[in-house]
């Protein structure tokens, strides 16, 4: 493992004056960064968003987001974490325009997922998991997502979805019970 | 038959690790004499572990970077077209700088690579090991394992056949320039390599499959460059 740190130390300087470069304008460094952080950025738009054309929008509007605060960007291993956290403001922000524009999002009632056809899915094994996941209601999608596939916390989700951590961990029990029955496992 | 619904915030506590001892030791005897509860928590534990299995990345389906840099305000212009898309550190390098740029991305690659390998770890069930029903439900983490092989093979392949045409261009090569480009593919070697010894050495975690493929293909378009490089050199030398 020691050189395996060697070598992240090693990476360091090049991310570094990448991140540097972009700060100061640079739009080539900045499609770099776009290039290595677009996957992450767009799982997360999508898993939260459910609609893959919309999860693209909101994948664009979080680096035009990250190119105007990019000063305030930390660097390193921190830069993923900040364009999560972009993300997760920017799909939530849209979530409540939609709800303010539609009154709700329509979700489906518990129990009753919807099987939503999408070309661009993942292949394979996961792909009823990911199907299940988008089916879920929105409040235990997202809190099933932040918690279960990113790994945040429930303080960390009470904050940023404005819930308490109790409400966090009730949602969380929703959506895994909610999962293993749509899985039939 | 239904799991005890009054067991059901403990059972998911005993999954994330939240439960004393004490909580944990009840839930244990109940556990003993409660087969349904006993299935709710294998299957939980089941549906955990396929959830850290999913790509914490996914490609869109087009490329969104033209709609974004459409809509940057105040990029920085004036860069010579056919240099901009470089670091100003690589901008120096004149003929090298693909090749090189494709070096920085790599090694970018790798970092997250690593990282992602890093902060995907799949905890194992804290402190739930000995409690019964613990892994009865394991899902086989290579799910994903086959298309990665198999992508691995057929890059390899393809970079085979460009390490031939490289040793064949590289009399057309300055040394100085030889010496960046075979440097640089020790490096991404090296990369691989760790990476993968990392993933074999913690059962627990595992590398997110299209990362490790796109590295695999700039590896390979790091190559193609530099034998079209050292072609080039070599027409150049002969005229």
């Amino acid at each position: 493992m020691q050189a395996l740190a060697d070598r992240l130390r090693e990476m360091e300087p090049a991310m570094a004056d990448l991140l540097d470069e972009a700060q100061r304008g640079d739009a080539a460094a900045f499609e770099t960064l776009y290039r290595l952080h677009v996957g992450r950025v767009h799982a997360l738009c999508r898993r939260l968003a459910r609609d893959p054309g919309r999860a693209e929008e909101l994948t664009q509007e979080v680096f035009l987001r990250a190119w105007k605060h990019l000063g305030s960007c930390p660097g390193g291993e921190a830069l993923a974490g900040w364009l999560c956290r972009m993300a997760i403001h920017v799909v939530l922000s849209d979530n409540r325009k939609l709800r303010r524009r539609f009154w709700r999002e329509s979700p489906p009632a518990d129990g009753v997922l919807r099987d939503r056809a999408d070309s661009h899915a993942p292949p394979g094994l996961a792909l009823d998991l990911e199907r299940a996941i988008a089916g879920l209601p929105p409040g235990a999608r997202q809190v099933f997502v932040l918690h279960d596939v990113e790994g945040f916390r429930h303080e960390e989700i009470g904050k940023l979805l404005g819930l308490s951590p109790g409400t966090s961990k009730a949602q969380l029990h929703r959506a895994r019970r909610l999962l293993k029955e749509a899985l039939g496992s | 038959m239904k799991h005890c619904a009054d067991y059901e915030e403990r059972l998911n506590d005993c999954l994330d690790g939240l439960l004393s001892p004490a909580e944990r030791a009840g839930l244990e005897r109940h556990l003993e004499g409660c087969a349904p509860c006993r299935e709710f928590l294998a299957a939980i534990r089941a549906l955990r572990e396929q959830t850290a299995s999913l790509p914490r990345s996914l490609e869109p389906a087009r490329d969104l970077w033209p709609g974004i840099r459409e809509g940057l305000p105040g990029r920085r212009a004036g860069l010579p077209k056919s240099r901009a898309g470089f670091p100003a550190w690589l901008r120096g390098w004149g003929g090298l700088a693909p090749a090189a740029a494709s070096v920085v991305l790599v090694i970018l690659i790798a970092a997250a690579v690593v990282i992602g390998l890093r902060r995907s770890a799949v905890p194992p069930g804290p402190g739930d090991g000995g409690l019964p029903g613990a892994g009865a439900a394991r899902v086989v983490r290579a799910a994903g394992q086959e298309p990665l092989e198999m992508a691995e093979a057929e890059y390899r392949a393809a970079t085979e056949k460009l390490l031939v045409a490289l040793q064949r261009e590289r009399g057309g090569a300055s040394p100085e320039a030889l010496k960046v480009i075979e440097e640089n593919l020790r490096i991404v070697e090296r990369a691989i390599q760790e990476i993968h010894r990392a993933a074999a050495g913690h059962p627990g975690r595992r590398v997110d499959e299209r990362m490790v493929t796109n590295l695999y293909r700039t590896r390979f378009e790091l190559l193609r460059q530099a034998v079209r490089l050292f072609a080039r050199e070599g027409e150049e030398k002969q005229s």
